[in-house]
């Protein structure tokens, strides 16, 4: 028979948990703008008696963390990629009226006009004076490249650094989680730490693995471990060894391939990729102009009927960036043929080259708008697809959030339910899509 | 109807899509129905667009190719949508990768083909 023992015992179980759900309630409340928190739910604790006592659990859920994390990580690339472009594209204009299109038109100008006086001193100077411009067109293009360059490449450090220090404040909660088991179930450090983990995401594609101990596993690109336990794996960044960046783990293996997605993904696809491909177009079109002209004056002769000699220079190695003018006078200008000393043959010839497909079977100006194309695509879709992973973010998120209230148990009941309504869905956007299609298709 | 007022309707349509978009973004029952109504609804004015005859001209073309860009990202939306449903009541699986996953079931191998 019940004594008054039990009765005190049973007041004391239904206190204790009155005094458990208002500290989570007040935990959640308090906690409703906390980065990283998680919704804490109260459940029948294991073992406990029948009508007994209630336990703190963290509604988290590790598949809308992962997803979260997936959609941060893409966003951090694409911004990446498309706030280096957006500074790069300027440079490339695509009129006629670019600065690097303006100026060979202008040369090519210059040329013709020579054609119609080949001895008149103003147009020969004429003639350097648009190739000196030339060359300071093509050489600031290739600075704002290389300062575009070297501020993507500070980049990668600065991603790697961020890694490596956020990778360390996951091994701190490990070591903690294995000195005191219940330091995971503290619903401010569990917050601390997901956010830690949200903030990794921005930097690199990541995942996370729960070990049995309660610590976490953190890997970089599914098969580089960053943090296992107490041990942390620091990367590193190499930017020394040749002209392309590099990643490598701890032991220094290269690890590059590995970082698709993220900041350090997006910088590095910037520094390997992209901007070596428009610096090798500038140079391809700075050289092709230069030796196209120097060729074609070297054929001719000058105003006292000497051997024509360069009007360009230029360092082999940095050739958009140092092209320049070489120390001629206007009288060296190789305006007339060989044959014909005092006359405009080459002045004609040299003219002629601005509608001459010189560059991989295109005009100067066709390959220059080839080049700029390239680079307004590039941005185009990089500002496109970080448009596109704002709004997947958006919705990871608000799933996440959606998701640690949600029963999964009646979340599978109700998923017919929920297909049904996605195919329905699914079902109208395609009626749209193909009746869009068929009005665009009308109008001509 | 006059030239601008398909301009207009086609616009309406496009912002129809949009709200879509935004519905997406928290897709609960609650939202994909009141994204099968925006849908409709702009599915009925381009309807009416095209049984008039098309006379926008290049301003029309250019808000029904907008409006086509705009339905590619709810298609998107909605896929990972529901791929995050399907997958978040079913069991989550690591691969040997590391990467969690869910356990696929008949009910997860549905597409948007419609």
């Amino acid at each position: 028979m019940p004594g008054i023992s039990d009765a005190l015992r049973s007041s004391a179980n239904h206190l204790r948990s009155l005094e458990t759900s208002l500290a989570v309630i007040q935990s959640n409340v308090g906690n409703t703008s906390t980065p990283g928190y998680a919704r804490q739910d109260l459940v029948g604790a294991q073992g406990s008696s029948l009508g007994g006592e209630l336990a703190q659990q963290s509604s988290r859920n590790d598949y809308a963390e992962q997803t979260v994390h997936q959609q941060n990580s893409l966003l951090g690339k694409f911004d990446q990629i498309s706030t280096v472009l957006k500074v790069v594209e300027p440079s490339f204009g695509p009129t006629a009226d670019a600065e690097i299109p303006k100026a060979i038109g202008d040369l090519f100008a210059s040329f013709s006009s020579l054609t119609a006086n080949p001895n008149d001193t103003r147009s020969r100077q004429i003639v350097i004076d648009e190739a000196t411009q030339l060359g300071r067109t093509f050489n600031n293009a290739a600075r704002d490249l290389q300062n575009s360059l070297a501020e993507s490449r500070h980049q990668v450090t600065a991603s790697v650094d961020s890694i490596n220090r956020l990778a360390g404040q996951v091994r701190d909660f490990n070591a903690r989680q294995s000195t005191n088991a219940a330091v995971g179930a503290n619903a401010s450090v569990d917050a601390s730490l997901f956010d830690t983990l949200e903030h990794v995401s921005e930097f690199a594609d990541i995942q996370t693995l729960r070990q049995s101990d309660g610590t976490i596993s953190l890997l970089l690109g599914g098969q580089t471990a960053l943090v296992v336990g107490k041990n942390v794996y620091p990367i590193q960044a190499d930017l020394t060894s040749g002209p392309a960046a590099r990643i490598l783990d701890t032991n220094g293996s290269d690890i590059t391939s590995h970082v698709t997605s993220g900041r350090l993904g997006g910088a590095l696809e910037v520094v390997n990729q992209l901007l070596p491909n428009y610096e090798s177009g500038l140079d391809q079109l700075a050289q092709g102009v230069a030796d196209s002209v120097n060729t074609a004056l070297g054929a001719g002769v000058d105003i006292n009927g000497n051997p024509g000699v360069p009007l360009f220079k230029y360092d082999p190695v940095h050739i958009a960036a140092s092209l320049g003018v070489a120390a001629i006078g206007s009288a060296d200008i190789a305006a007339a043929a060989a044959a014909a000393p005092g006359g405009n043959g080459n002045a004609l010839a040299l003219a002629g080259l601005e509608t001459t497909p010189t560059l991989n079977g295109m005009t100067f100006s066709g390959f220059y708008g080839n080049l700029a194309a390239g680079v307004g695509r590039d941005t185009a879709n990089a500002v496109d697809k970080k448009s596109v992973q704002t709004q997947l973010l958006a919705q990871a998120r608000a799933q996440r959030s959606d998701a640690s209230g949600v029963s999964l148990d009646e979340e599978a009941i109700r998923l017919v339910e929920y297909q049904r309504a996605y195919q329905a869905t699914a079902k109208l956007v395609s009626v749209l899509d193909q009746l869009s299609q068929v009005t665009l298709d009308m109008i001509h | 109807m006059t030239p601008d007022g398909q301009v207009e309707l086609a616009a309406e349509a496009r912002a129809s899509v949009e709200r879509v978009m935004a519905l997406l973004e928290r897709p609960t029952l609650g939202a994909l129905e009141q994204t099968a109504v925006e849908l409709l609804t702009a599915t009925a004015q381009i309807q009416q667009i095209k049984d008039d005859g098309t006379k926008g001209g290049a301003p029309l073309k250019s808000t029904i190719a907008k409006l086509r860009k705009d339905l590619k990202r709810v298609e998107l939306l909605l896929r990972h949508a529901w791929e995050f449903r399907a997958a978040a009541s079913e069991r989550a699986l690591y691969t040997p990768r590391g990467e969690i996953t869910a356990q696929t079931t008949s009910v997860t191998s549905w597409t948007l083909e419609g």
